[in-house]
């Protein structure tokens, strides 16, 4: 499949390209100016924030080694992959830190009842699916569109997450489950999406309905029940990333509204945008979130306040939505012509 | 009053480009601008119209540079387009819109007056007060021809009257345009069919540049604009055969944009069910094929009642729909041709197997249907909907739905279709087709039923019917049980 010379998984990759250079370059701009303020020069200021500011950022993960990025990514890749798996169905899923945090509390009701991880694994993506359903059902029986009910969804689960979380205490995880099994499982569930997505029946239909809706009803499949299905497997996901944050011990207390605008769940859908949705490249690109994410902590403090790496993932979000969107009104121009 | 184009270049992204293209009019000019789908006249309207402004090259109004940055600043300068999309918003009545636009008097009153002396002026039948989503495609066009005599404005850039027009209303509509001229506008039209552009005084045929062809070049030019823009219909054969039982009846359907319809399509015979552009034509396809639901009637194919059943169900029984060229051929964009040559197969056991796809066989089928069907790889539009054409006969549906299935096709692409169509009824099957282009109803259909705002108008024989007759019912001039009123005219 080709569009102006350029085959398409080739320009999912530019597009990416574009939006991260576009993203790191108005941070850098942001950071520029403030240690412009601070330092009284714009040469010191550019000295500062390349120093201080890009270099770290782009450098600190990588020095607690592979194996912790790829543990912490794990959680990213599957939030990702939530988000992605609707995109590819066509269906935009905002609830990821919702159901994020319903998939934390399975695991954590698993644990009370002194159940093994694996036994609490479960229980998270079952949380999770449920939290999918609702606005699956909603959808598909309602109308309602799925941006609208899995938002209020989203809200609904973390302040109900952290109402029961302040009431109940954390209770201890042990043994841990080995590290490489999250990043491992993570890269798996994206192989099994791709191989659903490609090769079977239902997969077809949801990349049909992603691609072309109206010749998805003409071709006679049936909107309503793929929606359920899509935003059941999205919860899944989300769910089993929370699961795995609890389980893995990376999670101390669990978590409420908050989290929804820092955190994870911003990492999940920035890592699913700069993919544009394909599976395999969310995970490359929450690896590469995450990458920021831990250099963001390695700023130069006296500089930067703490929230300006989390607002260069912001930025690179916005610049991957705004491709996204573009993409979008292009094609459809070239549909009119 | 003078307007200019000096080898303007234009290339708005939805509309195919022209380069260097100049032409210079003054007060009382009727003046067509004839060609077909991607001649570049589109551009030119756009340039002229504010909807995007030229590479190179200039436009003068009375000797003045013109820079049109939008609709808006077009209309202020005195240039109105007439006939364009999306031009009257639905949910507002024309007197509202006419309200909205610059130079024409707030008070409803006023406007109200304006608007009645033109209605009167040349007998324009039109209610001002009606929501615009609610009037006919003709009542919308003149609606907008209206609302540019009350604005005042200089030069009419009327878009594809045709589109919108019956014969008979393209003939008031160049009688009003040649008043308006007489009165010192200058009137641009922009058309895609040569019978239209050979009733202005002057003309032009338009590919991509400068034009091509033109009414300077004497009597010769008006046949050869005629072969230049292949609007004539090309003749195809059509074997005598006997019409055989009903294949799909539709009694009373209700539903969104559909009113009351009743229908037949037989077996060996092609209706055509035609009507001026509008939503309910979709509306009526989509019924039919299950994608909208019914609020009231029945349906039946053969013996088997279908009402209840769904898209996939009413297929499986034998009940086939193909979109046309402008409704997405049921061609998915973002998928392979392989993918979408499948799409009515993928889910039988030819190409599945417990939920899994046969992905070699899948591309098989494909090749099998393309290399059937002599349709070379790459697949161009065209081809795609000879294509999409094929996979919706494969196997034979007991009747076929077609929306639209030649709009936007050269004449020899829409005469081989319509050889495709004729060999599903020497086949035997029932073909419904529907569509806004009246002139090829009737030179192609078996039967033709007119359709006026969601309902059937009038059932015609098309060998004993003349294209004003039914310009009238598509029209709503003129309704079943009214002969004596179409008499007098």
């Amino acid at each position: 499949m080709k569009n102006n010379g350029i085959s398409y998984p080739l320009r999912r990759l530019l597009s990416a390209a574009a939006s991260l250079a576009a993203g790191l370059s108005a941070g850098f701009v942001l950071m520029v100016f403030i240690a412009w303020k601070q330092q009284g020069s714009l040469a010191a200021g550019l000295s500062a924030a390349f120093h201080g500011g890009l270099l770290p950022l782009l450098t600190a993960g990588w020095k607690n080694g592979v194996d912790s990025l790829l543990s912490s990514a794990a959680a990213v890749m599957l939030l990702g992959l939530s988000v992605s798996f609707a995109w590819q169905g066509g269906l935009w899923q905002l609830g990821g830190p919702g159901f994020f945090a319903l998939g934390a509390l399975g695991a954590f009701f698993g644990f009370s009842l002194g159940l093994p991880w694996y036994v609490c694994f479960v229980f998270a993506c079952a949380a999770g699916a449920l939290g999918g359903v609702i606005p699956g059902l909603i959808k598909s029986k309602g109308r309602m569109h799925e941006g609208y009910a899995t938002a209020l969804m989203n809200w609904l689960c973390l302040w109900s997450v952290q109402a029961i979380g302040k009431s109940s205490p954390f209770p201890e995880i042990s043994p841990l489950p080995p590290r490489w099994l999250g990043w491992g499982g993570a890269l798996a569930l994206c192989l099994l999406l791709m191989v659903f997505l490609k090769c079977t029946l239902p997969g077809f239909e949801i990349h049909l309905l992603g691609r072309d809706a109206s010749v998805a009803r003409w071709a006679g499949v049936k909107e309503g029940k793929k929606a359920l299905l899509i935003l059941t497997v999205s919860g899944m996901l989300a769910g089993a990333a929370g699961g795995w944050q609890l389980i893995s011990g990376q999670l101390t207390a669990l978590p409420g509204p908050a989290f929804a605008l820092t955190g994870l769940g911003l990492h999940g859908l920035a890592a699913a945008a700069l993919a544009l949705g394909h599976p395999a490249l969310t995970c490359a690109a929450a690896l590469l979130v995450t990458l920021l994410s831990s250099g963001a902590g390695a700023l130069d403090q006296n500089l930067f306040p703490p929230e300006t790496g989390e607002g260069i993932i912001a930025l690179i979000l916005f610049f991957a939505s705004i491709l996204r969107v573009s993409a979008h009104f292009m094609r459809e121009g070239r549909d009119k012509a | 009053m003078t307007l200019e184009l000096k080898h303007i270049s234009v290339s708005p992204s939805p509309f195919p480009p022209v380069e260097d293209f100049s032409l210079s009019l003054s007060s009382g000019a009727v003046y067509a601008i004839a060609g077909n789908e991607a001649s570049g006249k589109g551009a030119v309207f756009a340039a002229l119209t504010g909807q995007c402004l030229p590479s190179s090259g200039e436009m003068l109004f009375n000797g003045h540079p013109l820079r049109l940055k939008s609709r808006r600043a077009a209309v202020t300068q005195g240039i109105f387009p007439v006939g364009g999309p999306g031009e009257l918003a639905p949910g507002f009545s024309v007197l509202d819109q006419l309200r909205a636009c610059p130079g024409v008097p707030w008070r409803k009153k006023q406007a109200e007056q304006a608007a009645e002396e033109i209605c009167r002026r040349w007998q324009i039948r039109l209610d001002i007060h009606a929501p615009a989503e609610v009037l006919p495609a003709s009542q919308r066009f003149f609606a907008q021809l209206i609302r540019g005599m009350v604005c005042g404005a200089d030069i009419f850039a009327l878009w594809e009257p045709e589109r919108l027009l019956t014969n008979l209303e393209i003939g008031k509509a160049s009688a009003i345009a040649r008043d308006l001229a007489a009165e010192g506008k200058i009137i641009l039209v922009f058309t895609g069919r040569a019978d239209v552009a050979l009733t202005c005084e002057n003309w032009c045929a338009l590919l991509g540049a400068s034009p091509v062809l033109s009414s300077s070049d004497g009597p010769r030019g008006g046949k050869e604009l005629d072969a230049f823009m292949e609007t004539a219909l090309i003749p195809v054969e059509k074997k005598e055969m006997a019409v055989g039982s009903v294949a799909l009846e539709a009694r009373n359907l209700q539903g969104d944009g559909v009113k009351n319809i009743s229908l037949e399509a037989r077996y060996g015979e092609v209706t055509v069910i035609a009507g001026m552009p509008g939503r309910e034509q979709k509306a009526l396809a989509e019924m039919l094929a299950g994608l909208q639901p019914l609020k009231a009637g029945r349906l039946r194919l053969g013996e088997k009642d279908i009402t209840g059943y769904s898209v996939r169900g009413r297929q499986l029984c034998g009940l086939g729909y193909l979109p046309g060229p402008g409704q997405g051929m049921g061609w998915a964009q973002g998928c392979a041709d392989r993918e979408n040559l499948a799409l009515r197969k993928y889910f039988t056991s030819a190409l599945q197997e417990s939920g899994w796809l046969k992905m070699g066989d899948m591309g098989r089928y494909g090749d099998e249907l393309l290399e059937k069907n002599r349709l070379p790889e790459p697949l161009t539009a065209e081809d795609r909907l000879f294509a999409a054409f094929a996979r919706e006969t494969d196997p034979l549906p007991e009747a076929l739905i077609l929306l639209q299935p030649t709009k936007g096709l050269s004449s020899r692409a829409a005469a081989d279709m319509w050889e495709r169509i004729y060999s599903l009824r020497l086949n035997r099957r029932a073909v419904l087709v529907i569509t806004d282009d009246l002139r090829e109803a009737l030179a192609r259909a078996d039967r033709v039923l007119v359709l006026f705002q969601g309902e059937i108008a009038g059932e015609f024989d098309p060998g004993l019917t003349s294209i004003q007759e039914l310009g009238l019912f598509a029209s709503g001039e003129r309704r079943r049980g009214g002969e004596d009123r179409f008499d007098e005219e």
